[in-house]
Parts: C-alpha cells; structure tokens; sequence
C-alpha cells in the first residue's frame, strides 16, 4: 500500500474514533480535556506507528495530485454557498452546535420538526468539537474546512493508491473527480454524504491491501462501523460490505481486529439509538401498505427515471468511463476482480428499494436526495473502476488502448 | 508518494481553499447573517436551556430552520396558534422579512405556571 494513502487512513481512523470519543464524553459526563488528550494520544500512536514500505518518492505524483487539488478548490470557492444547503443548518450543522453544549445538547431530541434527530453523529460529533477551537463567528467556516478537507481526501486518496499500478489511468481517476462538480458542489455543502462516501471508499481500499497488510483488516472493519456512524443509510453499507467480504472479515485470522475494529461504532450507534434518538421517520411515518408499495408499476418507473436523469446530469463523464470499461471488460471478464463492483451494484439497487416503500412523496423524496444517494457510492465506484482498467491493461489488450505506464522516478 | 508529504498536502490546501472561501464570502453577508445579528441579543440573554416558541399561523419554514440553527442549544418550538395566544405574543415573520431580520430584538417572557417561556418578538 502506498504510504500516502495509509496516512489519509489513519488520518481519518483517528478522526472517527475521535467522533465516538467526543460523544462518550457527553453521555459519560467526562470533561473534554479528559477527551481531547485521549484523543491526541491516540493520534500520536496511529501515526507514529513505523512502516516500511521501501517506496521511491514520485515528484510528478506530487505535482499531478496538486493539479487535482487545484481544480477541486477553484470550483469549490466558486460553488460553496456559505452555510451550506438546506440540510446542513436545518440537520447536521445544527446538530453539531446541541453536541457543543456539554449541558443541554439532549435538547436536540425534542426536535420534531424536520430536524432528524436520529440521524447518527460522526459528523455532528467532529463540528462540535470544532466550535471549542474556533471562535464563534468563524463556525461556518471551520464547518466548510471541515468539509473541504473530507473532499479534498477523496481523489487524493484514490491517485496515491491506484498511480503505482497505472499512472495514466490513476490521473484519469483524479480528474474525473476533481472536475465533477456534482460531487465538489454536494461535497463542501456541509451534508454528511461526502464523509459517508470517504468512510466507504477508505473500508474498500483497506480491505483491498488486508492480504498484504493484515493488520488493515481492523481499520477495514473500523471504517465500515464509521458508515453506521456517520449516517442511517451506512447500515446498508456495512451490510453488504460485510456480506461481499464475509470470508476475509470473520476468517481465524482475522477475526479478532474485524470484531474489534466494528465493535467501537456500532456500539456507539446502539447507545445512541437506544438512550438518545427519537424514532426514524422513513419507520415511523403511517404509510399505505407495503404490499401496495411495491406492486405499483409507477414507481419503479419514477425511481428508474428519475436516476437516469441524475446520471445523465450529474455524472456523464462517469457513465462514459462506466460504458468504456464495460466494453473492455467484455473482453477479459474472467481476470478482472468484478466483486467489488458487483457489490456498489447491489448496495445502489438496496439504497433505490427503499424509495419503494417510502411514506414520502415519492416525487419529493426523490428530488431532495436520490443523487446524494448516487454520490455516496461514486468514490468507491470510480476506485473499483480505475483499479479494474489499470489491471486491463496488463493484459495483451491491442497496443495502443490502454498503456501500462510506470510512473517516472 | 511519502505519507508526510500527502498530509502536508491535504493540511495546506485545506487551509488555503478555507482562506480562499472566507476571502470570497466575507463581503457579502446573506440571509443567515442578517438573521444571526437579530438574533444576537436574543442568544446572549436566554439561558441554554430556553424553549422557544413560534406561531404555527405565520411560520416561514426557512427562517424558523435557520433562526433554530443560530439559537441552539435552545430549542425553538412550533407552537400552535391558541398556545401562542395564551402566552404573550404573536410573532409576525414578514415583518422581519421586511425590516431585512435585524430588529429581531426583543424577549417576553412568561411566568405562567411556574415556567418560563420566551417568545420571539419584534421590538415594535
């Protein structure tokens, strides 16, 4: 694994256990300092932990990946508004700023009017704890670093993992990223879906790298709990994370750091759930019956519909890639490692199911949040994509359609 | 590429990309800043704990969301129109919409049943 990439790993597994800790240290009544210098020891022990991965360093990798961050931050600044969308002051934002009161942040239960006070707090969690470095009138803004950051992780963490198989297609990779405004736009609109869809990338890449590094299989395990943790809609994640990679989770092996590694999130949600959150409105919500639901033609004709078109609208240079790989893939399905793909299939086909039986309006709950559905799976997907094209071209494809490059020293 | 040279990376863009939007944004002050400033007084008299009420019969869903946001961790509470009525005051949402949410000032409050009950209230 590329030394790069397992810093944005361990970056973002000491910031997410950081999330849980802050929000035992409002259930527990544990004073925050207390808190923070676990947390900063912690930190210090991830990140001093030796490795030796005997890489050469790649200056052109550095400069390609600034080129990235480059055309993220430009379009950024332009299309950030400056609290965020709707959802980020009516939901997590405003969530953040109940958990940075370590007295009255239960009153956030009370909140029955649209505010979704069950909505897990990995997010909200990392903001509080932001109000206690920031000064009060740059809250927006530590909110909208935060969130750049996460963003800003997402390609970068893509390029340093995939460039030293093909450095082409790992570029390729970055760009179609750092140019998609769809996913720059939603990602520094202080939503938690850009941190769901870095926590899912990161649980793929670490499962990915476990046979070399087994010790990756606890922050693999780590990572898909932080799903659970960071929104409703990670549960079916995880499941199916867990389900796709059962054999390499619960093997003798690796048992132990998988069970460890879940334990800590999944636990922090069961407390919360049962102790703090008010019911889901999806669950609690009178609806028609479910039979009814799902045997109405209509619907899946909406669902489907109203896909393509966020797919057609948002993510065109993405299907592009997605109709080219297809094509390629065709010729050598056999070596290519598809389950991973198999697997962002069956959890987008689980994710569209729920608007089935949604007590909502269908029409209304498509519009406000199917393409951030879409986007939480888009990282993973153009990682599993890039690292399928890069292991096409090892093969004796017609010279000329996709080059193995090594990237220069 | 070498782990400290990604962070580093990561860490200053961050802080560059910030600069770059707090530089962009700072000159204009939106919706949400001029509410904030109405509000301003608000939040330093109430205590945390404080519920605060709104009229159901002029509610703008937008501005309750955003002046809920900017008065957590106090709660403000949908109320329905006769609670409301049976406290002190009516709250008007367009005349902060026509006074561009600045006067946005004044607190009542009420002692009835022993509870204290804060309603958002125009200084007119």
């Amino acid at each position: 694994m590329n030394s790069g990439t397992l810093h944005i790993i361990k970056l973002w597994a000491w910031l997410g256990i950081s999330s849980i800790l802050y929000f035992c240290t409002l259930l527990l009544h544990i004073p925050i300092l207390v808190t923070t210098i676990l947390s900063f020891t912690l930190g210090l022990a991830i990140f001093y932990q030796k490795q030796h991965t005997g890489e050469k360093h790649s200056l052109l990798a550095v400069i390609i990946a600034a080129i990235g961050v480059y055309l993220l931050i430009n379009e950024a600044t332009n299309l950030a508004e400056k609290h965020g969308l709707w959802d980020a002051w009516a939901i997590w934002n405003l969530h953040g700023a109940y958990l940075a009161s370590p007295i009255n942040w239960q009153q956030l239960f009370n909140n029955s009017n649209g505010a979704h006070p069950d909505y897990p707090l990995a997010l909200p969690s990392l903001l509080a704890y932001l109000r206690y470095i920031v000064p009060h009138s740059y809250y927006w803004l530590a909110s909208y670093g935060l969130h750049l950051l996460i963003t800003l992780s997402i390609p970068i963490a893509l390029f340093t993992e995939s460039y030293k198989k093909n450095f082409i297609i790992a570029t390729i990779g970055l760009l179609l990223l750092c140019t998609n405004t769809h996913f720059i736009y939603i990602g520094v609109s202080q939503l938690a879906d850009i941190l769901l869809s870095l926590f899912f990338l990161l649980a793929i890449i670490s499962l990915n790298n476990a046979k070399q590094h087994p010790k990756l299989i606890l922050l693999a395990a780590l990572f898909t709990g932080l799903c659970v943790w960071t929104k409703n809609e990670g549960i079916v994640l995880a499941c199916f994370i867990v389900l796709f990679h059962f054999r390499q989770f619960f093997s003798k092996k690796s048992l132990k750091p998988s069970i460890l590694g879940l334990t800590m999130p999944i636990l922090s949600l069961l407390l919360f759930k049962y102790l703090c959150a008010t019911p889901n409105d999806l669950l609690s919500t009178e609806r028609q019956p479910i039979w009814e639901l799902i045997t109405t033609a209509s619907r899946y004709e909406m669902i489907y519909d109203s896909f393509v078109g966020n797919l057609n609208l948002h993510f065109k240079s993405i299907q592009y890639a997605s109709i080219l790989f297809a094509l390629l893939a065709i010729l050598r399905w056999k070596k290519l490692q598809l389950r991973q793909l198999i697997m962002i299939i069956v959890i987008c086909l689980a994710m569209m199911s729920v608007y089935l039986i949604s007590p909502h309006d269908l029409e209304w709950h498509l519009a406000t949040s199917q393409n951030r559905l879409i986007l939480q799976l888009l990282p993973a997907f153009v990682y599993v994509l890039t690292i399928n094209f890069a292991e096409l071209a090892t093969l004796d494809l017609p010279k000329g359609l996709l080059l193995k490059t090594e990237p220069p020293q | 590429m070498k782990g400290y040279i990604v962070i580093l990376l990561l860490i200053a863009s961050t802080a560059i990309g910030t600069y770059l939007f707090q530089q962009r944004q700072s000159s204009t002050p939106d919706l949400m800043d001029n509410l904030a400033i109405g509000l301003d007084s608000i939040a330093q008299v109430l205590p945390q704990s404080a519920f605060i009420y709104y009229d159901t019969q002029n509610i703008n869903h937008d501005i309750f969301t955003r002046a809920r946001y900017l008065l957590a961790p106090r709660n403000l509470v949908i109320s329905k129109r006769a609670t409301i009525d049976t406290l002190l005051s009516i709250v008007d949402i367009n005349y902060y919409k026509s006074n561009n949410y600045t006067t946005l000032t004044k607190v009542l409050i009420d002692k009835k049943e022993g509870q204290y009950h804060y309603i958002l209230s125009t200084s007119k």
